[in-house]
């Protein structure tokens, strides 16, 4: 079967439930005379003498950019601080940021500038020059220092999305040249040279020989994946959710032989104005994530679930937030060797400004990293929910879907003589 | 020892993806009698039960008892490559371990594959007084799961010997079906007592599409907030039966 990337696009809900990303700065949604963000990046700016130039060379994170706009024609390039030879990583590796303030995110990303060139997503089977420059950004390990000459000066323009984080100016590139040999990890080289390697079974690979997720959905999205003949550029959004999905499916056929936890499990953790929450509870596997943005008193959580089998059809009303979200259950069943049910519950408050979708997948890697509160009943599980949650529980409990289904559904155990 | 043939390949491909609708892996049981699988899903709401006696077979050699585990989507991905009427030969490998697949159309192909590890879990079947019993055609049956799949995620079963009902509850739409003795989709209908139970249409549909392959005739019993027991007949000597796991209201 093809691997089709184009499912895991941005739909309209996700996008909806973004205030920033439907209002993109200019429409005031959120009330204020001006845009607190833009205004902010434009501070920046002013500051950055060094973009004077219609030529760019510092240390790339390493990162690339994929547009989904004009598929299957995207804007593809580099994301390159005007910072020479320094260690610019933090500035592309979400992991890290949770323990960041709002204002440090923004700085790291609009200090990257972004080179852009129409590239069709085929090219990726024969790269030309330029693209090939692009790929071998991301092959490296470390930030590689990288410089791109300009048609133009490299203007300001920020747009904000509910996957990927934003970045600085752009401006469409003449000609890229990596300055120094990149260093290449043993496992990358050997996936990248193999031809007959499908996407998937390369993005396993990569995994389970401790290739960071961050650095592969960045070679997958730069068409660094995939058999000979079917290699293809990816928009970052979608590369996001894509490896989100197929990691998260690898492990959720693993976990279906673990024998079940034995009492109800809660984890937290709040950070940048975000708040999760995950409730296990002794069952087979089955997975529901809850979303609300907190913008309105009437704000109604969205919900997409599965069962034991896992999803057949794409999480349509969360998107991204699902996958990203349902990922790092799954890591903790694993690590536990255990299976259980779960309902991840997300708030995001006022003070969130939309950089990505990356904050649910390490808000709930967080969270499974602590001591969870245990119980033995159901309700003294919620009720401990019921304090650490915003949104009045009751509000959550009437969208859920799974809890009904655990609460109503037999088991044939209890009918074995 | 344990080789077979058989000459339609779509009789054997047919009854694995009914089975492998539940799990991923099986393990089978081979005896001098014949084949049997029985397994619960992972979620432990279903279970299937399913022999093919030797007699199913156009040969059959088995000495003794073994069991065998397969991971049933890469077998059918083996048995979909038969074509029409071509006859499939399959033995285990002693030395390797390995299933050995042969298919002779045109030209002859061998596949093999690998076994895995036999769960030794014998798995009991549900002890169940069931108080109706109401047999249907697959396609009958089938047809209304669909209808009722419109409305709600689940459906409530219901006979007092005279007709079954199918009724279904969703959060603004409702839709109910009645078979009545002697309708076309009803065969015959028994009961006891009068009986209802629900259960969930993911697992039923799922299970009832993927038999239906199999047989024209199911029959179905249950009794009230019990299992369901549903036995499609098969074409061969042999059965195709699943219990389902009801779903209770609480207040």
């Amino acid at each position: 079967m093809v691997f089709q990337e184009t499912l895991f696009r941005v739909t309209n809900e996700e996008r909806q439930r973004s205030l920033c990303s439907q209002c993109q700065g200019h429409r005031k949604l959120c009330g204020k005379p001006v845009c607190p963000i833009l205004a902010k990046a434009e501070t920046l700016m002013k500051l950055e003498k060094r973009l004077s130039k219609d030529k760019i060379f510092g240390a790339s994170p390493p990162a690339v950019f994929v547009g989904s706009w004009n598929y299957p024609r995207v804007l593809a390039g580099p994301l390159v601080p005007p910072l020479p030879s320094v260690d610019s990583s933090v500035m592309d590796m979400p992991e890290l940021w949770l323990r960041k303030s709002m204002d440090e995110i923004l700085r790291y990303r609009f200090t990257l500038v972004r080179g852009k060139r129409f590239v069709d997503v085929k090219w990726a089977r024969d790269p030309d020059r330029i693209l090939s420059t692009f790929q071998e950004v991301v092959m490296a390990a470390k930030p590689t220092d990288t410089e791109m000459w300009f048609h133009k000066k490299p203007k300001l323009n920020v747009v904000f999305s509910s996957r990927e984080p934003p970045s600085g100016p752009s401006a469409s590139i003449k000609r890229a040249f990596l300055a120094e040999n990149p260093s290449v990890p043993k496992p990358v080289e050997t996936v990248v040279s193999d031809t007959d390697l499908k996407a998937v079974e390369g993005i396993v690979k990569l995994f389970d020989s401790g290739i960071s997720q961050r650095q592969i959905t960045r070679m997958f999205s730069i068409g660094l994946l995939g058999t000979k003949r079917l290699k293809r550029l990816v928009p970052t959004e979608w590369s996001i959710t894509a490896v989100d999905d197929i990691l998260g499916k690898r492990i959720h056929k693993e976990i279906l032989d673990y024998p079940w936890i034995n009492q109800f499990m809660v984890f937290g953790h709040k950070a940048l104005g975000n708040n999760v929450q995950i409730l296990l509870f002794p069952s087979s596997w089955m997975f529901e994530a809850q979303e609300v943005w907190l913008t309105s008193k009437r704000s109604v959580p969205g919900v997409d679930y599965e069962l034991t089998w896992g999803r057949k059809s794409y999480a349509e009303n969360l998107a991204g937030a699902y996958y990203a979200s349902r990922l790092p259950v799954l890591e903790y069943l694993r690590r536990t060797r255990r299976q259980a049910g779960a309902i991840v519950f997300m708030e995001v408050y006022p003070e969130w400004i939309p950089i990505g979708v990356w904050r649910f997948r390490e808000l709930c890697r967080e969270a499974l990293r602590k001591e969870p509160l245990r119980f033995d009943t159901l309700g003294e599980s919620l009720e401990a929910l019921r304090k650490r949650l915003r949104l009045p529980l009751e509000r959550w409990l009437e969208r859920s879907k799974i809890l009904p289904w655990h609460k109503t559904q037999r088991r044939l155990t209890s009918f074995l003589a | 020892m344990f080789r077979v043939k058989i000459s339609n390949a779509k009789l054997l491909r047919d009854a694995i993806t009914a089975i492998s609708t539940l799990i991923d892996e099986g393990t089978f049981t081979v005896s001098p009698e014949g084949i049997k699988l029985r397994a619960m899903d992972p979620s432990r709401v279903a279970m299937v039960d399913f022999t093919m006696q030797k007699t199913a077979f156009d040969e059959y050699v088995a000495d003794e008892e073994t069991k065998i585990c397969l991971n049933l989507s890469e077998l059918l991905k083996l048995l979909k490559r038969a074509g029409r009427d071509e006859a499939v030969e399959i033995q285990l490998d002693e030395n390797t371990g390995q299933f050995v697949i042969t298919m002779r159309g045109k030209y002859v192909r061998t596949f093999r594959m690998p076994t895995l590890e036999a769960s030794e879990d014998e798995v009991p079947t549900p002890k169940i007084t069931f108080n109706a019993k109401v047999t249907l055609t697959t396609d009958g049956f089938r047809q209304s799961l669909e209808d009722v799949a419109l409305v709600s995620d689940h459906v409530r079963m219901e006979t007092d010997g005279e007709k079954m009902t199918m009724t279904a509850r969703g959060d603004i739409m409702g839709a109910n079906i009645e078979l009545l003795k002697g309708s076309d989709a009803l065969l015959s209908v028994e009961a006891k007592e009068p009986s209802k139970s629900t259960f969930p249409l993911s697992y039923l549909s799922e299970i009832v599409k993927a038999a239906s392959a199999t047989s024209d005739i199911v029959t179905l019993e249950f009794s009230t907030d019990m299992p369901i027991r549903l036995d499609f007949k098969q074409t061969y000597d042999g059965t195709l039966v699943y219990y389902l796991a009801p779903r209770i209201e609480v207040e």
